[in-house]
């Protein structure tokens, strides 16, 4: 071999030694693509092992807070984000409200959402929600808690409703030690949000059965202090007139009795509202009504009260371009009285009341409404801001003493406002006084409301008629009558259903020209009493009139009234213009 | 004499970990004695926080720490960025000295191991071991530990490793009682008299092909291979462009330095790997040693059989040495690329088993223990002590 070949040999060598080398070194990279496949797949059964780990941790603990808590560390540890939390979301505010953190110590407490944020991503359209991510990131409130990558997924309530964002992310200096590989975690993230927020709502609703249970306790407690409070009143004042010859001193008493009565009875009222609502049977009645004046009206009937104290009491439905919705107008006049008369009662002299509706959103022929009233009064201690709804919640015991009310109205109104799908919230205004606000969404329609009813005359004159009582407790029929006495009325007594029943056979044909009727008696009550008189097959069976006069005011009580023949009721405690109304208006229809 | 207690946890609170790791640690309370705490920690925490929990929870003790890629305890292996271990000393103040030097880079290695290693002496004498904890990015490893044998003498076991990221080669840290940075290095010397301690270091990869041969050198910077930037040589080496990282090349591209032949022998390998965590945009690598023109050194396979066997040797003659007896602590420094970049997980937890198959006591409980997956790792080799890459590197402790 010449020395020429020999070089031409070595450097073949050298060829085929550096292609080996090559080959070995690919061969080292293929390797560790390979190890780095494995790796992910490792990672992947890991993040769903700990997701698992997570979630039996949240299993373990008895609060909703530590559950966020676990939450936002699982959103850090499990995907190895460098910070996560959970936000709670006030969609009417468009306000993001820190819940728990993992590793984002400075985490503001609230964050802005955009406007129209949610509905972009949609991530409040359950179940079309998913995990969504951002890289980088480009929303305001993620920019805000210092995020380059963020992978976030929704919670929702038991009602579908979206009610927390769970958040993990990267920062800028973080980002060169942390992968943010979103599509190798999204489905596992999304998995993680799911368990964790099915762990938060079923514990939501523990706490929820438990505090009922308390809340009923309390509420029960309260209850009887609110009779036991104007019952002394009226015990007392009657033990005071008993002993008095003076006259005026006498009506003074009187007059006493008279406010504590309604007092009473106003208080009961609201705990009727308040059990109906609890018990379900709080429904909305959906009507066409026109906004504007209703609000008009709200404002009228309370006007004078507000000039009394000279004060600035104004609506502003100016931003409004339709006035004619449909929903619960009645329920939502009472949530609106409930809050002018608080606000007028709170405010001291000269002080200013406004009413103001805004529409917020208008899709899908609906309208979303934010209602305010606001006041310059002396606004709500710290402490009541965060029980101001519950029952029988005052600002303090003075409260009660000096502007008076049950302490129900509120919590009524909270549940009136949440059954028609909305939430009511309450502050202070940085310059003084208290803001009230709620936002419903109503129905938009082009019809307009049916005509106002005419006033009805007052009925025909009572004198002379006859009237059958029948109720089986002595002062009740006393008081009938005795107001029907004072208007000419002659009554007749029956104490059951039974008795009822055979002095109605007994009389002559059109003895009777009404009858008041107990519901519940013993040995056959109202019902029964009135189903049989319509099924005598007397000439005047059918034509008689038979009120109720009953305390079962609800509305299936009515209604089983209504069908047994009665033509109408009285609800007991019987005030006097009432109950004469009531039967002038039903003798006049039965004409 | 020294106690030793340790724990490792996954919590992403900072806090929150070091109290559950205390809870671990001292089931009967955080200790109320001098103590040392050395806590190793994945990025995901911030090691000022952590020194500052302990501090709240354990006012008197001295915290030391640094930043790794994972950690190992006797709970097994960690490798998220929320795991964290803490080795606790506790005993006598007169049988444990720490110090600790501030910027500290490769130009400056010797000077301020000197610093180091007086700073120690003054504390505790003659110590039977020192762990010693170097930044793991532009640091000569050789000319700090030439600091401490020069200080202490060549018998001196010398243990511990270099801190490091996850692999990205762009930052590590370091705190020392109360200072926090990315150029400290600090020591503890553990002068109980009656401790003795074994180290021993283990890699399993094979060197191929044609060295790259540096032409061109200053200290432990290498600013050629065969003549070109060196960066750009040995990325061409490894078949990746020049604009990789060392992220990318840390897992297959050991350099390999060839051993004389009696070290190699108990080495069980011919050669002894280095890493480069750091270059310059000249091309300019970081070498964790010095390195003179001349210097040969080789590309790597990982051979996983070879990295099993060498580890069981390794152990075997770990337990040899200490004749029965069973370790009080033990000390981990592992190559980071050793932890999930090499090995998958049921691999790497396999190795941790075996090796605490042969370190438990007789119930079969596991000794403190305290690792981590770093950059480098200090261990003796042929009786000296020695820096090592991409190795194993176990410190027992035990008492006769």
């Amino acid at each position: 071999m010449s020395l020429a070949e020999k070089d031409l040999e070595i450097l073949e060598l050298k060829r085929v030694l550096d292609e080996l080398r090559k080959k070995t070194s690919q061969a080292e990279l293929t390797e560790q693509r390979l190890r780095n496949a494995h790796s992910k797949v490792d990672a992947q059964i890991e993040r769903f092992t700990r997701v698992h780990e997570y979630a039996m941790r949240a299993f373990a603990v008895d609060n909703v807070a530590e559950v966020y808590a676990i939450t936002a560390e699982g959103a850090v540890d499990i995907f190895q984000m460098e910070m996560g939390a959970i936000f709670l979301v006030n969609v009417f505010d468009n306000q993001l409200k820190l819940l728990s953190q993992g590793n984002m110590d400075d985490a503001p407490e609230t964050l802005a959402l955009p406007p129209d944020w949610l509905k972009e991503k949609e991530l409040w359209k359950f179940p079309r929600s998913q995990a969504s991510f951002e890289s980088p990131v480009v929303s305001p409130m993620w920019l805000e808690l210092g995020l380059a990558h963020a992978i976030f997924a929704p919670f929702f309530d038991n009602e579908k409703r979206l009610t927390s964002l769970i958040v993990g992310g990267i920062s800028q200096e973080g980002e060169s030690f942390y992968d943010f590989n979103p599509r190798e975690i999204l489905s596992s993230f999304m998995v993680f949000a799911q368990q964790m927020n099915a762990i938060v709502n079923n514990m939501a609703a523990l706490d929820r059965a438990r505090l009922n249970a308390e809340a009923k306790n309390r509420f029960l407690a309260n209850l009887s202090h609110e009779i036991r409070t104007p019952m002394n009143a009226i015990i007392g004042m009657v033990q005071l007139a008993r002993r008095s010859d003076d006259l005026e001193e006498i009506n003074g008493f009187v007059n006493q009795i008279d406010l504590s009565s309604n007092h009473l009875l106003g208080l009961l009222n609201d705990v009727l509202d308040l059990t109906k609502i609890e018990e379900g049977k709080l429904e909305l009645v959906e009507e066409i009504f026109n906004i504007k004046d209703i609000m008009d009206n709200l404002i009228n009937s309370v006007q004078s009260n507000a000039k009394a104290k000279n004060q600035d009491l104004k609506v502003d439905y100016h931003s409004l371009k339709n006035f004619s919705l449909q929903g619960d107008a009645l329920k939502l006049s009472q949530v609106i009285l409930n809050l002018l008369s608080n606000a007028i009662k709170f405010t001291p002299k000269d002080g200013q009341i406004r009413l103001n509706i805004d529409e917020l959103n208008q899709e899908s022929g609906r309208t979303f409404l934010k209602f305010e009233v606001s006041d310059t009064g002396i606004g709500l201690s710290e402490d009541f801001l965060t029980r101001a709804f519950k029952p029988f919640e005052q600002g303090d015991s003075g409260i009660s003493r000096k502007y008076g009310g049950t302490g129900l109205g509120l919590a009524i109104s909270q549940h009136i406002i949440e059954l028609m799908g909305g939430r009511i919230h309450v502050e202070n205004r940085p310059e003084g006084g208290a803001r009230f606000y709620f936002y419903v969404w109503f129905n938009l329609t082009e019809d307009r409301p049916g005509p106002v009813e005419e006033a009805q005359p007052e009925g025909p004159d009572l004198t002379g008629l006859t009237a059958l009582i029948v109720d089986d407790v002595d002062i009740n029929r006393a008081i009938a009558v005795a107001f029907l006495k004072k208007v000419g009325v002659k009554s007749e007594q029956a104490t059951d259903g039974r008795e009822a029943l055979d002095k109605f056979l007994a009389a002559d044909l059109g003895h009777y020209d009404f009858i008041l009727m107990d519901m519940q008696m013993p040995i056959m009550d109202g019902i029964s009493a009135t189903r049989a008189i319509r099924a005598t097959g007397r000439a005047d069976a059918t034509k008689v009139v038979i009120l109720a006069m009953t305390a079962n005011v609800f509305k299936e009580d009515v209604q089983e009234a209504m069908s047994a023949g009665m033509n109408g009721y009285i609800a007991k405690p019987i005030k006097n213009e009432v109950f004469l109304s009531a039967i002038r208006k039903s003798l006049s229809q039965a004409s | 004499m020294l106690k030793f207690s340790s724990a490792s946890v996954r919590i992403v609170n900072s806090e929150r970990a070091m109290a559950e790791c205390l809870d671990i640690a001292f089931p009967d309370g955080p200790p109320k004695e001098a103590a040392v705490f050395i806590i190793n920690s994945a990025l995901g925490h911030k090691l000022d926080k952590l020194g500052a929990a302990i501090k709240k929870l354990s006012p008197q003790a001295v915290t030391l720490g640094c930043s790794a890629s994972g950690v190992i305890g006797r709970e097994g292996v960690g490798e998220s960025m929320s795991d964290v271990a803490l080795m606790a000393i506790t005993g006598p103040p007169n049988e444990w000295g720490v110090a600790g030097v501030q910027d500290i880079y490769g130009h400056n290695a010797y000077e301020k191991g000197l610093e180091l290693a007086k700073g120690l002496k003054a504390k505790i004498a003659s110590p039977r071991a020192i762990y010693l904890l170097c930044p793991g990015i532009d640091i000569a490893n050789d000319l700090v530990l030439k600091a401490l044998i020069e200080t202490f003498g060549e018998d001196i076991n010398i243990f511990g490793g270099t801190s490091s990221d996850n692999m990205r080669g762009l930052i590590n840290y370091q705190l020392y009682e109360g200072q926090f940075g990315e150029h400290i290095a600090w020591a503890v010397a553990l002068g109980d008299p009656t401790l003795k301690a074994v180290t021993r270091a283990t890699h399993g990869f094979t060197a191929y092909g044609q060295p790259l041969t540096v032409t061109k050198a200053e200290g432990h910077l290498i600013r050629e291979f065969d003549g070109r930037p060196a960066w750009a040589e040995y990325a061409s080496r490894l078949s990746l462009p020049a604009t990789s990282l060392c992220g990318d090349t840390i897992p297959v591209g050991a350099l390999a330095e060839k051993l004389p032949d009696d070290l190699a022998v108990e080495y069980g390998n011919p050669h002894i790997l280095r890493v480069i965590t750091k270059y310059d945009p000249d091309g300019t690598v970081y070498y964790p040693v010095l390195a003179k023109a001349g210097l040969e050194v080789w590309l790597t396979s990982r051979d996983e059989e070879l990295i099993f066997s060498e580890q069981r040797r390794s152990l075997e003659w770990i337990c040899a040495q200490m004749n029965g007896r069973k370790p009080v602590a033990v000390f981990q420094t592992d190559c980071l690329a050793r932890g999930r970049f090499l090995f998958n997980k049921v691999v790497k937890d396999e190795i941790i088993a075996m090796m605490h198959s042969y370190l438990n006591d007789e119930n079969g409980q596991t000794p403190p223990w305290l690792g981590m997956y770093g950059f480098g790792e200090y261990a003796k080799l042929g009786g000296r002590n020695v820096y090592h890459n991409y190795s194993t590197a176990l410190l027992t402790l035990y008492r006769d």
